[in-house]
């Protein structure tokens, strides 16, 4: 092992980071192997969810093909539909089309895996055109809010940690619990309220092309990552300030910002850029709510409304999207953090060691 | 057990719980907020006191968006009552302290059913996942990687969206989110404890699975439980009140503190109580569990004491 695996605590410089890759990345590293791994375990769990998924929609009391035709069907025509629609086909049947295709020249599609699960025979939508289409708008609202959030969230972090139990500090504990505890849907009623009726700086119904509307959906999504990044920060920050080589820095006469700055808060960002992935994935699943109020035209109020219309295909396709997405952004994530904390990696080579030394 | 042996018991458990209380009320927010949940179970327990449950889902038009405090006759029980609105009244007339403290049952019902649930079935699973190994724990382990992958929320509306729109069902889709969670901790806390000295001891002297587990691993999983359970609640009530503002939980004329600012939404200009009430209602009770919560952590995690 190179030494900068056990030059420790404080001193991670730039120059390791640009070095992790060029070496980790050889064909049969530690990392290597690592990631290959980690990506074929991504392969049953995401056909789990999608199974799962399937599952609920298939046990939804909905009937497509009643849908289809209206009330006043015969039944040799609704029994001519669930056939073409392949609805009398059994369970795994049906989920197996779901995932690699059916052949059909009216209601056929390539499968979940090619992306394509054909129209929705409520709106007659292409299914993935519409999740596509609506996607990079939930996208700019996620993004949006997990910039707001770390903006606001890591220097009130810094704060709180740099002067613990002071006023200061109070004021931004309950407003951390706060934002936890406050129900997205009411921040943002409450926001709309004043800024938009009152006020009327910000609209109440926000669309991806104008930046002033998107202020308030942005600032509603982001409040509770914000509360927990900041308590993060904090935390791990407070953690750090009490190791030894900070205070061997201290006894060094560095003066208390290149401290705080330099030595302490490195470190103390390693579990923070953890929990802002983490955020990221659960703000895409946040927009949900957040979009409805607004009337974003984003992937939540699609799915939402197809909820509403028993569009079943839709509500499937936008489902399984987002948990895919979900899923593969959390895996980044945990590839990320093992390149940036070097100690990380260094327990994926000596595994079992550890293990056995942890008893 | 003898009658001495279950006294020394007794006297220990005893002393126990006054030195976690010792370490628990230092905590003077904990405290407020422990007394503000007992204050809100209360008003729980005797809504039907209170304010009588036809009362608050009947519609008076004539009576409709008053403002806190407006008095109004309301035609009840084939009856004229001269009633006080104390908090104002909504769209459809109806007393909006009534349908709180109605939603308040509504609401710890769901928190605490929730999580009961999902303590019991996340827990069994997770025992059986960490006690047993091998394929059991291989089983378990992958099928809680899945239900974490699925973003809560979606989780919970398609749930709801499957199974269709009942009380029961949206115990289900709430508590399926919190099952991993129990899981997780039962199950790397047994894989910690049972290898121990203490619990090969119990074995040796001839104790079955289910009595090492109850007896001797039980006792060393309640704390984290315990606290995990109190932000649970807070959050459960949460996840029922986004779900009812969707129109995917409880549904009015029930009242529930989430369908209330759902239908309130229509009406903000003219009646901002409307928006106010139910969602300070909402954030004081997840605020209170959670700091429960973490006050909880503090006083029995002893890593933490100082």
């Amino acid at each position: 092992m190179p030494a900068l695996f056990i030059g420790g605590a404080g001193m991670l410089s730039n120059a390791d980071i640009a070095f992790v890759p060029d070496q980790y990345f050889r064909k049969g590293s530690v990392m290597f192997r690592y990631i290959m791994r980690r990506i074929l375990m991504l392969i049953p769990v995401l056909l789990g969810v999608t199974f799962i998924v399937f599952s609920l929609m298939y046990i939804t009391p909905s009937d497509p093909a009643q849908m289809m035709l209206g009330a006043n069907a015969s039944p040799a025509a609704y029994k001519q539909m669930r056939e073409d629609m392949g609805l009398d086909a059994p369970f795994i049947v049906q989920y197996g089309r779901f995932l690699f295709g059916y052949k059909h020249p009216v209601f056929g599609y390539k499968g979940l895996l090619f992306g394509d699960l054909g129209r929705s025979y409520v709106s007659n939508r292409i299914i993935f055109e519409l999740i596509l289409s609506s996607f990079p708008n939930t996208l700019i609202l996620s993004v949006g809010a997990l910039i707001l959030a770390l903006l606001l969230g890591i220097p009130i972090g810094i704060i709180s940690a740099t002067k613990p139990y002071s006023v200061a500090d109070m004021v931004f504990t309950v407003f951390a619990l706060l934002g936890a505890s406050m129900p997205v849907f009411w921040i943002a009623m409450v926001l709309i309220y004043t800024f938009a009726n009152n006020l009327r700086i910000f609209p109440a119904i926000a669309n991806p092309r104008d930046f002033l509307s998107l202020v308030l959906p942005i600032i509603t999504l982001s409040m509770n990552s914000m509360a927990i990044i900041m308590r993060m920060t904090r935390s791990s920050m407070l953690d750090v300030m009490q190791q030894d080589y900070i205070r061997t820095a201290r006894v060094k006469g560095m003066d208390e910002k290149t401290v705080v700055f330099k030595h302490a808060l490195r470190n103390a960002l390693i579990p923070v850029v953890t929990v802002a992935g983490l955020q990221f994935g659960s703000l895409l699943g946040g927009a949900v709510l957040t979009e409805k109020i607004f009337s974003y035209p984003g992937l939540g109020s699609i799915m939402v409304d197809a909820i509403f219309q028993k569009d079943t295909p839709q509500i499937l396709g936008s489902v399984c999207f987002v948990a895919i997405t979900f899923t593969v952004i959390n895996l980044a994530v945990d590839i990320l953090y093992g390149f940036i904390d070097p100690r990380i990696k260094s327990t994926f080579s000596t595994k079992k060691k550890l293990v056995r030394g942890n008893q | 057990m003898s009658n001495q042996t279950f006294l020394r018991f007794f006297k220990r458990q005893s002393k126990n719980i006054s030195q976690f209380w010792r370490q628990f009320s230092r905590n003077k927010l904990a405290v407020a907020s422990l007394i503000l949940v007992l204050i809100f179970a209360l008003i729980a327990i005797f809504a039907d006191v209170l304010y009588s449950y036809d009362f608050v889902t009947s519609n008076s038009l004539e009576n409709a968006l008053l403002k806190p405090g407006e008095t109004g006759t309301v035609y009840f029980q084939e009856k004229d009552i001269e009633h006080t609105f104390i908090l104002g009244s909504d769209n459809y007339g109806r007393d909006i302290l009534g349908r709180l403290v109605h939603g308040a049952r509504i609401s710890m019902i769901i928190g605490f059913v929730t999580v009961a649930m999902a303590v019991v079935i996340g827990g069994i699973l997770g025992a059986i996942a960490g006690y047993k190994g091998g394929l059991f724990d291989t089983i378990i382990m992958r099928l809680t990687d899945i239900i974490l992958s699925i973003p809560t929320i979606l989780m919970s509306i398609a749930i709801v969206a499957a199974l269709g729109n009942s009380f029961f069902n949206l115990l289900i889709a709430i508590s399926t989110s919190l099952i991993p969670g129990y899981i997780r901790i039962v199950r790397a806390s047994i894989i910690s404890i049972k290898d121990q000295e203490y619990v090969e001891a119990a074995r040796v002297i001839g104790a079955g699975d289910f009595r090492i587990v109850l007896k001797h691993i039980l006792p060393n999983i309640t704390s984290p439980i315990i606290v995990q359970s109190t932000l649970n609640v807070g959050s459960s009530i949460l996840s029922a009140s986004w779900l009812s503002f969707l129109g995917l939980g409880i549904l009015p004329p029930k009242p529930e503190w989430g369908n209330m600012l759902s239908e309130a939404r229509e009406f903000i200009q003219y009646a901002p109580h409307l928006l106010f009430a139910p969602g300070i209602a909402i954030l004081l009770t997840v605020l209170a569990y959670n700091i429960i919560g973490d006050g909880l952590r503090d006083a029995l995690d002893p890593k933490l004491r100082r």
